[in-house]
């Protein structure tokens, strides 16, 4: 089996702070990926410090190749304790899946994790085991393509209470919520968002803890390859073209640029058709289309576009359903932005570094002269979601 | 049917592709013409100098919105 993950968090800090005291780290390493969710006691900077000491401990730890036995006994040996009832100044779960199926998931003093699967419920077995007196749940399982999970601190569990719920939101009814708008959304940041938001509301918009929601969903590999730019050397459009075109009906194939749109069209004996219907919400250029090729777009103009909304993407303190409201536009932008966000796991792009001449034109905008430069921040805006991207220069 | 290509790509849309092609649209329904003109996209021909570009066979013309009403007099109207 070869599997990945989609991770992504959101969190709501307890009202009034700045800082949240739950931290979440993730790590990608060569054989697995990981999940840490730590909470600290308290809230606001002493919470954040707590809960950031322990995530980092676990994240330095294991990117450096370490076991997770031994991180989870570091960090139980390193935590403070309380002076008067011997608890530990933080909580965690950590999930560690491998790219062959095999899992870890490990939890001490937070809310269980939820586990869908099949658009059921599972339920976790309990394997306690003690850790420097410490108990701990550690389950080791394996997992399957479409599983997923949600790591969540108290704040979810204790939201409305003394509001609407006396007695806070029953982890029973967190996990049907979660099961039903499973079938709904289709990506991990929309769960937990989802989530996040209900907890607010049972808050009524003033969370009495940090609350915070870390989703993973097990998932295959999903290869897009990004063309945008010719060549700079005409000779090399064939060559261009077939690296781009590489690889099986699985991957995803997005040609960003005009001329590189015009290029491929030629190469591969298709016809280029473009649309006239602009999204009025939108400033950018309408859409093309060749057979065969998933989405084919304007260039410069529309990544440019494509990385505001990956940094708003980034953006866990302000991203909401709303984004996602606006992902779902059918403009050039929105559409590439969506399938790399939410259909895509690793992204190949192929470059072409020729200039154009017409666009050295003092009376054109200079945006247009920057494709290099976007292209890069297009990289770095995807690594910093969890992308791995390959550049090849043409 | 006369086939009428208009840019949309970077520099044409930067100079007013979308307003030429509104312009455009406007005209052929005014003058009930829109079964014998046909209003097509197309991205960069690599003319972008001449932005926005707009072909009618192998003729390339530059216009901009404030000139679009006086291409389809001269060169559409001409035409069909």
């Amino acid at each position: 089996m070869n599997v990945t993950t989609e991770i992504a968090y959101k969190s709501l800090n307890h009202y009034g702070e700045i800082l949240c005291g739950d931290t979440v780290e993730i790590v990608h390493r060569e054989d697995s990926d990981i999940v840490i969710l730590a909470d600290g006691m308290g809230s606001g900077v002493r919470a954040n410090m707590l809960s950031t000491l322990t995530s980092k401990i676990f994240g330095s730890m294991l990117e450096s190749g370490a076991h997770l036995n031994d991180c989870v006994a570091t960090v139980i040996d390193t935590l403070p304790e309380d002076a008067a009832t011997g608890a530990s100044y933080s909580t965690f779960t950590v999930l560690q899946i491998f790219h062959d199926g095999r899992a870890t998931l490990i939890e001490y003093d937070n809310p269980e994790a939820v586990f869908l699967r099949g658009g059921r419920v599972m339920e976790i077995p309990r394997r306690e085991r003690v850790e420097l007196g410490k108990s701990l749940n550690d389950y080791r399982f394996t997992v399957q393509t479409g599983d997923t999970f949600l790591l969540m601190s108290d704040g979810t569990i204790h939201a409305g209470v003394g509001r609407r719920f006396s007695f806070g939101w029953p982890w029973e009814d967190i996990a049907e919520f979660a099961r039903r708008q499973h079938e709904r959304f289709q990506s991990p940041m929309r769960e937990a968002i989802g989530i996040c938001e209900a907890c607010l509301d049972l808050y009524e918009g003033k969370p009495g803890d940090d609350t915070t929601v870390a989703c993973i969903r097990v998932t295959g590999r999903q290869i897009v390859h990004l063309m945008t730019g010719p060549a700079r050397n005409p000779e090399d459009d064939g060559r261009m073209v077939s690296a781009f075109m590489s690889g099986d009906a699985s991957v995803k194939r997005i040609v960003s640029g005009g001329t590189s749109a015009s290029i491929l069209s030629r190469v591969l004996g298709r016809p280029l058709r473009v649309s006239l219907e602009y999204d009025p919400e939108s400033t950018l250029p309408p859409m093309g289309e060749i057979e065969g090729i998933d989405l084919v777009t304007e260039g410069v103009l529309t990544l440019a576009e494509v990385i505001r909304i990956i940094h708003a993407y980034a953006d866990i303190g302000t991203i909401g359903r709303r984004f996602f409201e606006k992902l779902e536009r059918p403009n050039a932008a929105d559409r590439i932005a969506k399938l790399l966000i939410e259909e895509c796991t690793e992204v190949e792009m192929y470059v072409g570094t020729a200039i154009n001449a017409a666009y050295q034109n003092p009376d054109l905008p200079l945006e247009l002269g920057m494709r290099q430069n976007l292209t890069r921040q297009l990289a770095e805006a995807l690594r910093g979601i969890g992308k791995p991207v390959t550049l090849h220069m043409f | 049917m006369l086939n009428v290509s208009i840019c949309i790509g970077s520099a044409c849309h930067m100079k007013g592709s979308k307003a030429v092609i509104a312009k455009l649209r406007e005209l052929v329904a005014e003058n009930n013409v829109g079964d014998r003109v046909s209003l097509n996209g197309s991205f960069c021909t690599g003319n972008c100098q001449h932005a926005v570009c707009v072909t009618i066979g192998d003729t390339l013309y530059s216009l901009s919105p404030e000139t679009t009403e006086e291409f389809f007099n001269n060169e559409i109207m001409s035409r069909i």
